[in-house]
């Protein structure tokens, strides 16, 4: 349980290194747009990876938990609570937050345990393509759920966080930025003590090495698939809070889109491997920040799946991915 | 052909006993009536012949297989293939049928058409239920499993039942510590649920931190004293294996199974092992299941031999009776030329 201090200080440096090398490269302007993109991809991705690492199964309707995320927190937003424009109260501005935030995420959690109940435990014993089938099926119902409730055109989120920015090294960031990007980063340690250091996280880690071990062992493994579940979809939630606030309207594909760039991440960080989701997330939306201010916002997507292209022929594992053969 | 009921030693009473087992891959049938019973602090080996069907037995015995035929009872409880949750049967097929039913009602007021076409739907539905279940009884029951109302009992439920178990080829959690690995064994032990872990709350962390004294505890049970931070895929095999020990040890169990505790240990480690499971015997009043190859082993530590052949048991009883029994010569060397 001892942290090991010259494991950690090496990961440390080249992460600081280049965090301060993209914000020399990018200015504070750029540099908070990519970190905040960053912070969605990263909590998207590791719904993609925690599912992949436990059911090794690609979750193709993730992307879209995601999108119905959004959309609930847009609908707690305005028809729960009634909310249409700033709140300039900052004690009331964290109490709301807090409210959609913590409802959002409760309640995509058991969505995802919901459909994890309903359309992929009962294949889990069935050919590997069967499961992949009904998660693309999935994607299909939830769009088609959300595009006949709240309409086929993009919807507006209301701005409940004022659009204030604060002088920053000869930039400005938004409070806005500083509050997703502290929280995702706050959600992901999270993630890690709870996977590394509790008894319901060691279960989740010993059911991805050797599922039939584990249940010998005394594992639960319905209930740790599911939680899983809960934890993927509940971060995806999260994001989806972010993603309506930050770019204030939302659609009913948007899962697609943005889920795709989730799933690259997840592939360029090494499958399976949460710490790489998270560091994919980011570099995905480093990336196409870059494309964006060299003029390219046209081949922002194309400057991607190039990098995933060029890391996965050097490193097919992905970043951090195990070898393969872990599983035998 | 299988009489193999053990007196029970004296104040003592059994914590396993199988009667009758049978197990059959479509019509090949891998074990034949077997009879087995393990008293409360007894090792008792399992041996035979390669292909003799001592691994689906022990596997029927773990809760990985449900028996074809035959009953396991661990501690005076059947362990295999009941209902749970039986009144959900009639709901899980019913209800469905109903809600459409209700929502066809409410669509006929807006179009007769569909409405009427929604109640038919209904109806073929639960016809075809009640069809499957009368035709096709062994479909039925793996939809109720799916459903969760007709259920074996999990291989949790008997580690709950109080069985640990080792592997023939080890399957530690190999990126896991070796500690992790024993506290995985705890799993079951521990209460802190996803509320506790999420708050952090004192009572996790002080589980947590016993857990860890508790692990440590039983790594050095099994001699891994001050191994407990390297990885499990790191330690050498003998370690390995005994790392897998003191995992199942961790779920304080009364009845431990051993699939080929020695396979692939030289003399040394094999001795060790066998001294190992001595001594746990002696001081936690386990019971023991072994398979084992090695007769050195199985005629050294076992109160009682059980010898599969073709899937039957051919001979039972001391180390030194099984040893003498034409029968298991026969089995093991052929029949002598007349």
């Amino acid at each position: 349980m001892t942290v090991d201090f010259r494991r950690v200080i090496r990961p440390v440096a080249i992460g600081t290194i280049a965090l301060l090398t993209e914000y020399a490269l990018l200015g504070t302007q750029q540099f908070a747009n990519a970190l905040t993109l960053g912070a969605i991809y990263a909590l998207i991705a590791l719904g993609y990876t925690m599912v992949y690492g436990i059911v090794e199964l690609i979750n193709f309707a993730h992307g879209d938990i995601f999108m119905v995320g959004s959309f609930l927190a847009m609908w707690i937003m305005t028809t729960v609570l009634g909310l249409s424009g700033p709140v300039t109260n900052l004690l009331n501005l964290v109490g709301l937050l807090s409210i959609v935030m913590f409802a959002t995420m409760v309640g995509m959690g058991f969505i995802g345990m919901f459909i994890e109940r309903f359309a992929y435990r009962p294949l889990r014993h069935a050919p590997r393509l069967a499961p992949l089938i009904t998660a693309i099926g999935v994607s299909f119902i939830l769009q088609n759920i959300i595009s006949s409730l709240f309409g086929p055109s993009p919807v507006n989120v209301p701005q409940i966080v004022p659009l204030d920015k604060f002088a920053f090294m000869g930039g400005k960031i938004g409070y806005l930025n500083v509050f997703m990007v502290v929280l995702a980063v706050v959600l992901m340690i999270a993630l890690q003590l709870f996977v590394g250091r509790t008894r319901l996280g060691r279960a989740m880690r010993s059911t991805a090495q050797d599922r039939e071990a584990a249940e010998l062992m005394g594992v639960d493994i319905n209930q740790t698939i599911a939680i899983t579940f809960f934890i993927a979809a509940a971060l995806a939630g999260a994001g989806g809070v972010i993603q309506g606030l930050y770019f204030g309207s939302i659609k009913f594909d948007l899962g697609f889109f943005v889920g795709l760039k989730a799933f690259t991440a997840a592939v360029l960080g090494g499958i399976g491997n949460t710490t790489g989701a998270a560091i994919g997330g980011f570099i995905i939306a480093f990336v196409e920040v870059y494309a964006t201010v060299l003029g390219y916002t046209q081949w922002s997507e194309v400057a991607v799946f190039t990098v995933l292209i060029l890391v996965l022929v050097f490193r097919p594992s992905g970043l951090l991915g195990q070898q393969l053969g872990e599983r035998a | 052909m299988t009489a193999a009921i053990i007196d029970p030693p004296p104040g003592g009473d059994l914590i396993l006993q199988a009667r009758k087992v049978t197990k059959a891959f479509g019509g090949l049938i891998a074990v034949r009536e077997v009879d087995l019973d393990i008293p409360r602090g007894a090792i008792i080996s399992l041996i035979g012949p390669n292909g003799a069907g001592k691994t689906t037995f022990f596997n029927v015995i773990a809760g990985i297989l449900d028996p074809t035929s035959g009953v396991v009872e661990l501690g005076g409880r059947r362990m295999v293939a009941r209902p749970v949750r039986a009144w959900l049967e009639p709901v899980t097929w019913v209800l469905p049928a109903v809600i459409i039913g209700a929502l066809g009602v409410l669509a006929y007021q807006a179009s007769p058409t569909a409405g009427g076409l929604i109640v038919l739907l209904a109806l073929i539905g639960l016809i075809a239920m009640l069809l499957a279940a009368i035709v096709r009884p062994a479909w039925y029951r793996v939809l109720l499993e799916r459903f969760g109302v007709f259920k074996s009992a999990r291989p949790n439920e008997m580690v709950r039942a109080g069985i640990g178990r080792t592997f023939q080829n080890i399957r530690l959690f190999a990126n896991m510590t070796a500690l992790e690995n024993v506290q995985v064994g705890m799993h079951l032990k521990m209460k802190s649920n996803a509320a506790d872990a999420l708050l952090s709350t004192p009572r996790a962390r002080a589980e947590e931190t016993a857990s860890v004294a508790s692990a440590l505890h039983y790594l050095e049970l099994v001699g891994l004293k001050g191994r407990g931070d390297q990885a499990a895929r790191n330690l050498p095999y003998g370690d390995q294996r005994r790392l897998e020990v003191a995992r199942a040890l961790a779920s304080e169990p009364a009845l431990v199974l051993l699939d080929e505790p020695t396979a692939g240990m030289n003399p040394r480690e094999t001795r060790e092992m066998t001294e190992l499971i001595g001594r746990l015997r002696r001081d936690l009043g386990l019971s023991f299941l072994l398979i084992e190859h090695d007769m050195k082993v199985v005629m050294g530590i076992s109160d009682r031999v059980t010898v599969l052949d073709h899937g039957e048991c051919i001979a039972e009883g001391t180390p030194d009776e099984v040893r003498r029994n034409p029968r298991v010569i026969e089995a093991y060397l052929g029949r002598p030329p007349e």
